[in-house]
């Protein structure tokens, strides 16, 4: 359609051209890289209003309401000089802060079901970036997206947060606190996509260019096959000033498919913060990506150990590294222990900070470190329940620490049972902590009622 | 007024067998939540109000999502999140930490859908469960589920040990008051079951495991 029959009733040609951008922007229903593209083909902005083209200072008014600035290339501060993205980008919604030049800027990707232990290293990374000074991108999905924006947020970061829909629509809901917390560290939401647009399915692969677009390098933390975590790595890669890196895994990890694949075409495998930031110019002394535990919560000497394990717990948690779930009879079979025996191991797990049961399967978010460097309090074997751990920070609430990077040595993944990472504890779940609980009052009297 | 399902059918001392636990409505499942704590029900009436012998055993069955295969080793699970969570949300935190042993029933494979040749005979374990009631009546006059809260501390005596792990699991898996207290009747079963006069750590993380569920619905508590 190209006629003037689209034009809207309030169109005439004395309209300028910031404002037809303003209106085309605003205009619901095509999809913005479309348009982009058109108008890069030399297409007359005009011509590409609809008959429902909302009027631009109608636009511009309820843009003001929201909080919401709308930018254009040659606008200053336009983020994607130096990395077009393609599709080209026509205009970008954005609330906070202008996002920085791609050149300061690191994207965090994966998906929403990645494993926990690779959340972990999203969170730790998303840290440690912020550490060495660099503004996080991802998306704004649960999953890997959040715990990058959480890590980089908690550290005192900056982050970018390029949303699938209109930066009113709170999506998804369980992100809105997260968001939140972006702005007030001075960070940016940024979308293609006018206030008020939904989140459709067919936002996310275009959006995903905008995510490798603003950033200097793509950090692939999870990436199972045909992922859009793979789109957006590629969209990185392709623009030959990207740098790819990418977190490993086992073959038979799903959620390492795209990751493998991502390597065996050529992206930089990563072991470790300090791998990224070596990979970015950056010099940090030490990193490890699961670090989340040892530099959210610290890791002192009650921390976790390989060697403070008792053989059985061990045993389950060899099964589990991969981060993938298993079922209470799989790991039975995996583990050849008897059943008390492995329940009696998987609740010193638990209790330790270092599984999770969900009706799913069991899961390691976490993984013991290295037995002390440097002649460290020899561990005794004692039950990882007497584990003295700092308070997991609340999942929902603002996380008390600010976590420098990590302080281990090795990176999280490895399937090497001998001493592969640091400790971290996810936080999963509020404990109603209660010490002196022991037969106090009558039952009953922890009631909660909802 | 007439006595209803909890007081009659099932019976004073009878089993409330409830299958499809999420499907029953909000409101019958959380009016369970008197007569499990106190074995008896209020009816209130407008001009009336009568209390009913409601002691039972509540026996509930419930998929772990609505397709059925979350945790299936076999199917994979076709639940968005959002399913789960509602699925999820059926059932009240108050009255899931009302009870006492959750057990997961995963696929079985061939062999042991016919074999089971060395299962524990039910005679046996029932001669078992028997001895051990007797135990608990002869010790305190009552069954251990029956132990008032301030009896627990003179009859379900723990190791140092195992009141570590118990407050372990207070601070660290969110175990409430009343789970807390329910672990501890549990576990001092574990014990008599294994006639054992104190109440060991093993017993105690038996007991927690028993009671330690996968809750229904969960297959990824949003970690951020």
């Amino acid at each position: 359609m190209t006629g003037m029959e689209g034009r809207p009733a309030w169109w005439t040609s004395r309209v300028g051209e910031r404002e037809v951008l303003v209106s085309l922007a605003a205009t619901p229903g095509p999809l913005p890289a479309a348009v982009a593209t058109r108008l890069a083909e030399g297409r007359d902005p005009a011509s590409l209003l609809r008959a429902h083209s909302p009027e631009p200072l109608a636009a511009a008014a309820r843009l003001d309401a929201l909080g919401v600035r709308l930018m254009v290339p040659g606008d200053e501060g336009w983020p994607l000089n130096a990395t077009p993205p393609d599709p080209p980008c026509a205009w970008l919604f954005v609330a906070g802060t202008a996002p920085p030049p791609a050149m300061a800027s690191v994207a965090v990707v994966g998906g929403r079901r990645a494993s926990p232990l690779r959340r972990a290293a999203a969170r730790s990374i998303g840290a440690g970036l912020a550490g060495a000074g660099w503004c996080v991108v991802s998306g704004g999905a649960v999953g890997v997206d959040a715990a990058a924006h959480a890590g980089a947020v908690d550290a005192g970061g900056r982050t970018v947060v390029v949303l699938g829909c209109g930066l009113d629509v709170p999506y998804p809901r369980a992100n809105t606190g997260l968001f939140a917390r972006v702005l007030a560290g001075g960070g940016t939401l940024a979308s293609e996509h006018p206030p008020g647009a939904q989140p459709r399915a067919a936002n996310f692969l275009p959006r995903n260019r905008l995510i490798a677009a603003l950033s200097a390098a793509v950090v692939v933390v999870e990436a199972a096959e045909d992922s859009g975590s793979l789109s957006t790595a590629r969209a990185g890669g392709s623009r030959g000033v990207g740098h790819v890196l990418v977190l490993p895994g086992a073959p038979w990890d799903p959620g390492a498919a795209g990751c493998n694949q991502l390597i065996r075409d050529g992206a930089t495998l990563v072991r470790s913060l300090t791998d990224i930031l070596d990979e970015l110019g950056a010099t940090v002394s030490d990193g490890a990506i699961a670090g989340a535990g040892s530099a959210a919560h610290g890791a002192g000497p009650g921390a976790p150990t390989w060697s403070g394990l008792d053989p059985p717990a061990r045993a389950v948690l060899t099964a589990l590294i991969d981060g993938q779930l298993l079922t209470h009879g799989r790991l039975a079979a995996a583990t050849t222990l008897p059943p008390a025996a492995l329940d009696a191991a998987l609740l010193d797990l638990e209790l330790a900070g270092l599984i999770r049961r969900t009706t799913a399967g069991i899961q390691a978010i976490g993984l013991p470190g290295p037995p002390a460097a440097g002649g460290g309090p020899a561990v005794p074997s004692a039950a990882p329940s007497a584990v003295s751990s700092a308070a997991p920070s609340d999942p929902r609430g603002p996380p008390p620490h600010a976590g420098p990077p990590g302080t281990g040595d090795r990176p999280a993944p490895p399937p090497d049972p001998r001493g592969p990472s640091s400790p971290f504890q996810l936080p999963s779940g509020q404990p109603p902590s209660a010490r002196e609980l022991e037969y106090s009052g009558p039952g009953g009297d922890d009631d909660r009622d909802d | 007024v007439v006595p209803g399902g909890v007081s009659r059918t099932a019976g004073n001392h009878g089993v409330l067998f409830l299958d499809e636990l999420p499907e029953f409505s909000r409101g019958a499942c959380e009016a369970l939540r008197q007569p499990l704590e106190e074995g008896e029900v209020t009816v209130a009436r407008a001009m009336t109000s009568v209390l009913f012998p409601a002691r039972f055993a509540l026996v509930a069955a419930a998929n772990p999502c609505p397709c059925g295969h979350l945790g299936d080793s076999r199917f994979a699970c076709r639940c968005s999140l959002y399913d789960l969570h509602r699925y999820a949300s059926r059932l009240s935190g108050p009255l899931l930490d009302r009870i006492d042993l959750y057990v997961q029933a995963e696929r079985l494979t061939a062999e042991e859908l016919t074999g089971a040749a060395d299962a524990e005979p039910t005679a046996r374990v029932r001669a078992r469960v028997l001895a051990a009631r007797d135990v608990q009546r002869r010790r305190q006059g009552a069954e251990n589920g029956r132990l008032a809260v301030p009896d627990l501390a003179a009859h379900c005596q723990v190791t140092l040990a195992a009141r570590r792990t118990l407050m372990a699991a207070v601070d660290r898996l969110g175990l409430s008051a009343r789970g807390f207290h329910r672990a501890l009747r549990v576990a001092r079963t574990v014990a008599d079951l294994a006639t054992s006069d104190r109440v060991e750590d093993h017993h105690v993380k038996e007991a927690l495991s028993l009671r330690h569920l996968p809750i229904i619905g969960d297959r990824e508590a949003q970690l951020l």
